[in-house]
């Protein structure tokens, strides 16, 4: 009996479970002096690297200079010749590049050993791009299709004229990838001098999850070491507030419906309203949708929020598509919905629901590798406790119906419009 | 003795997921079926799924197709004795819900907060075994499928390829029809789809899935149901209905798009399965792959996969786009090199790439559980890409691929004339 008691023990625990059922995020624990969420039983592991080099470091005659030194740095030969974004391919991983208000982001992902060896390529590229005429004009015609692409975008467009509104002298609220004029004349050495005012050393947050070690983490710190010392100049983004009566900008794109967006201040992560702006959030993406069975993608919901709450100061959009309401039936609904939150308090059996969204929401948002490496790097990067991610989940929890009577009242009764038409057809000219 | 101890040891084992990987558990349901749950450290989230084989056209010899995804979305639309209706439940916690329909096998999924795992469990498991179908919830389940026939003409051409290749690569069965068929539908009533349900969403004919934030003991949460018992369905050989000589058809769409389709081994062949879906990989990637890097500006979509199932798996390839037809000699002579070994510096650099594809493609707790889903439904769980990344079936196929073998299943299956479908833009 007890041989048998013995095998069972032993089969049990060789097949036993990594981890009991957890309703909370890893702690973030520092590895090797790197912010880290680590998981022993993921395969992967990925590492984000931010540089002072996003958006807010263009003026309007660098539009584009962010995504353009991204895809110059992706595109330098490295150890035997091959691009650096190949070369990390054929070791087996992946690198990606996004360019953000206040940072670019390098993020890397793979085994851990493929991870080393990409971060050891990463290292050698960013510290040294090359800036000859080939990888930079690769390097344009690649950047050229993404900013053709983001330029379909109602929503894209949308978003970057209210950002660009609430961020005036700034490049902060540019679209991503930029315009084609400024990539199209851009030079190698205006380039060249983008890259060594804003990667510095000094400006750099290092953040990871998954399978981090020691090594891992020595690889993500040793990718940045080569960077020219120093720190880049201080940037500090100046705000234009909302008015009201609401500005509106105009523009015309080929589009068979209008689009309309609006643009509101927003608390940033980190401070006392986030959590009940998350629930806001969650009350107005609700607007609108007749529920169907299955879950659509957020792009063909009839009213959309995105809150971009990473940004210093942060920013907060709606807007309506059109594609299944009209627009001004969609925009109707939201002013009423803001005028009733902000008047009096919700029930509270209905911010218990929209809390329990809100934190779903929160989670499923923020689930993948490189979204949890993200968020640690938020964390760092704004200088919250290391555990914010678990303290979001609670903070929403607690949310009260006169916190969200607050933020509403707060943030959403000013805002800037931004309209797109349908181009007139030539036709009616 | 030690033969009562070995007995007792292998049952174990059979319960916690034998060749399924070290953190994975494998166990009966309470009114039969099999229950997989894989914890990973995370977010604090989980996908609850429960797969059924059922073919998507019904059981009965004359077809009915789409009564598969109709009886699914309808079970999760009705209001259960218990309350709330399954989809609004998990909409209502800021989850995600969907409903799944293959050739012959359903899938019913939701990625939720982990904090509702155990409630969402109960309720998915209560309502499909025990299956109540209201005429409201029948009502939005056809207005779901007209709206879904809707966006995906409009907007997901490469879909309606798909299901034309197959429709011309097969003469009948499941694999023949589009799982989500709209054209009959209007004609099944509640009492077709309550027989269908009846014997489908059986708990002894059903797999559950449970990875992200969860334990092994989440598993309990599912109910017994009717416990009616009965054998699980068994995968259909579907080598009878394939077309010989392979038919080409050509549809209406709102964009041109060619595609080809070929037969392929079973999941069974686990080399050769590999290797195609490598080749797949290789050369059609949408991010790294030869083929669809070399596209530049030119304005078409590849979408290309080998898709495992019981036996035959298929391979299929097709574009979309304005200027899809630019493609398709770069298609074809693509393949056709592929009959050749690479040599091995690309092929390392390639395989290298392709594992990482694998295990980054499985790395979320829902990516995960459609992996241990579909691979148990078609027969061969033990080789689900998830089950262990370390070592499992799947991943030691990948690191035993040669140039060699790679070129001689292309040439093997690939090298056949292939079924073909088109879209053609309306003129008017």
């Amino acid at each position: 009996m007890k041989r048998s008691l013995l095998a069972l023990a032993l089969v049990a625990a060789l097949c036993a479970p990594a981890a009991a059922a957890a309703d909370r995020y890893p702690a973030t624990v520092i590895v090797d002096g790197v912010p880290a969420e680590v998981d022993a039983d993921s395969a992967l592991a990925g590492v984000q690297i931010y540089l002072p080099g996003g958006l807010d470091r263009q003026s309007a005659v660098q539009n584009g200079f962010a995504a353009l030194l991204g895809e110059v740095v992706a595109g330098t030969p490295v150890g035997g010749g091959q691009p650096l974004r190949q070369a990390i391919s054929s070791l087996g991983a992946n690198l990606s590049v996004s360019v953000e208000p206040q940072d670019v982001r390098y993020y890397v992902e793979g085994r851990p050993a493929a991870l080393k060896a990409a971060l050891a390529l990463l290292g050698t590229a960013l510290a040294a791009p090359d800036f000859s005429h080939a990888t930079v004009a690769s390097a344009k015609n690649a950047l050229t299709e993404r900013i053709i692409d983001a330029n379909e975008s109602p929503f894209g467009v949308v978003s970057s004229m209210l950002r660009s509104a609430y961020y005036p002298g700034s490049g902060a609220g540019f679209s991503p990838a930029g315009t084609q004029a400024v990539v199209a004349n851009a030079s190698p050495d205006a380039l060249k001098r983008f890259w060594s005012d804003n990667y510095r050393s000094g400006g750099v947050t290092i953040a990871a999850a998954g399978r981090v070690d020691d090594d891992v983490a020595r690889a993500a710190r040793a990718a940045v070491a080569n960077l020219p010392a120093g720190q880049p100049a201080p940037m500090t983004l100046r705000t234009h507030k909302p008015s009201d009566p609401p500005a509106r900008i105009v523009t015309h794109r080929d589009v068979g419906l209008p689009w309309v967006g609006m643009g509101f201040a927003a608390p940033a992560a980190g401070t006392k309203d986030f959590a009940a702006m998350l629930v806001v959030q969650s009350i107005i993406a609700s607007l609108g949708r007749t529920e169907g069975i299955v879950s659509r993608p957020a792009a063909l919901r009839p009213i959309n929020a995105i809150y971009q709450y990473d940004v210093r100061p942060a920013n907060f959009i709606i807007y309506s598509s059109g594609n299944s309401m009209a627009s001004a039936t969609g925009l109707r609904e939201v002013f009423a919905a803001t005028d009733l939150l902000g008047s009096k308090p919700l029930d509270a059996s209905v911010i218990q629901r929209y809390r329990t969204l809100a934190i779903g929401e929160f989670a499923i948002q923020n689930m993948t590798l490189e979204d949890r490496s993200a968020l640690v790097g938020m964390t760092t990067r704004l200088g919250l406790d290391p555990d914010y991610p678990n303290a979001v989940i609670a903070a929403i929890d607690a949310v009260s119906p006169a916190d969200v009577q607050r933020v509403v009242k707060d943030y959403l009764q000013r805002y800037t419009v931004a309209l797109i038409l349908p181009r007139p057809s030539r036709q009616e000219h | 003795m030690i033969w009562r101890s070995l007995a007792l040891a292998a049952a174990v084992l059979l319960l916690c997921g034998a060749g399924l990987g070290p953190s994975v558990t494998m166990a009966p349901l309470p009114g039969g079926g099999t229950s997989i749950v894989r914890p990973q450290t995370g977010a604090p989230i989980a996908a609850v799924e429960l797969w059924f084989r059922a073919p998507s056209i019904g059981f009965d010899v004359q077809p009915k197709p789409g009564i598969a995804n109709l009886a699914a979305l309808t079970i999760a639309a009705s209001e259960p004795l218990t309350g709330t209706p399954l989809a609004v439940l998990v909409n209502q916690i800021g989850g995600h819900f969907s409903v799944s329909t293959y050739p012959q096998t359903v899938e019913i999924s939701a990625l939720v907060p982990s904090s509702e795992a155990a409630r969402v469990l109960r309720t998915m498991s209560g309502v499909y075994f025990t299956p109540v179908l209201t005429q409201e919830g029948l009502a939005q389940a056809l207005a779901e499928v007209r709206a879904d026939a809707r966006l995906r003409d409009i907007a997901a051409p490469d879909e309606t390829l798909r299901d034309a290749l197959f429709g011309a690569l097969f003469s009948s069965g499941p694999d023949h029809y589009s799982p989500v068929d709209p054209s009959g539908i209007a004609a099944l009533t509640l009492d077709d789809l309550r027989a269908f349900a009846t014997r489908a969403f059986r708990s002894s004919n059903a797999t559950v899935v449970l990875t992200g934030a969860v334990d092994a003991q989440l598993a309990q949460s599912a109910v017994a149901g009717r416990g009616e018992g009965g054998a699980p369905e068994q995968p259909l050989d579907a080598h009878r209905a394939i077309v010989d000589p392979p038919q080409s058809v050509t549809l209406p769409g709102p964009l041109p798009g060619f595609g080809f389709a070929w037969p392929g081994p079973a999941i069974k062949d686990e080399r050769a399965a590999t290797a195609l879906d490598f080749v797949a990989d290789y050369l059609f990637n949408p991010d790294t792959g030869v083929v669809t890097h070399d596209l530049g500006a030119i304005d078409a979509n590849i979408d290309a996969q080998y898709v495992t199932y019981f036996d035959p798996g298929v391979f299929y390839v097709e574009a979309t786009g304005s200027q899809a037809e630019m493609v398709r000699g770069k298609i074809e002579t693509a393949l056709e090199s592929m009959r050749k070994p690479l040599d091995a510096k690309t092929f390392e650099d390639a395989r290298r790439l392709f594992e990482y594809h694998v295990i980054s493609d499985v790395s979320t707790p829902l990516t995960l559980a459609d992996n241990f889903g579909w691979y148990a439904s078609e027969g061969n769980a033990a080789y689900a890409p998830g089950a262990d990344p370390d070592g499992g079936h799947y991943i030691n196929a990948i690191r035993a691929l040669t140039p060699q073998n790679v070129a001689q299943t292309v040439s093997k299956y690939l090298a056949q004339t292939p079924a073909t479908a088109s879209l053609e833009v309306s003129k008017k």
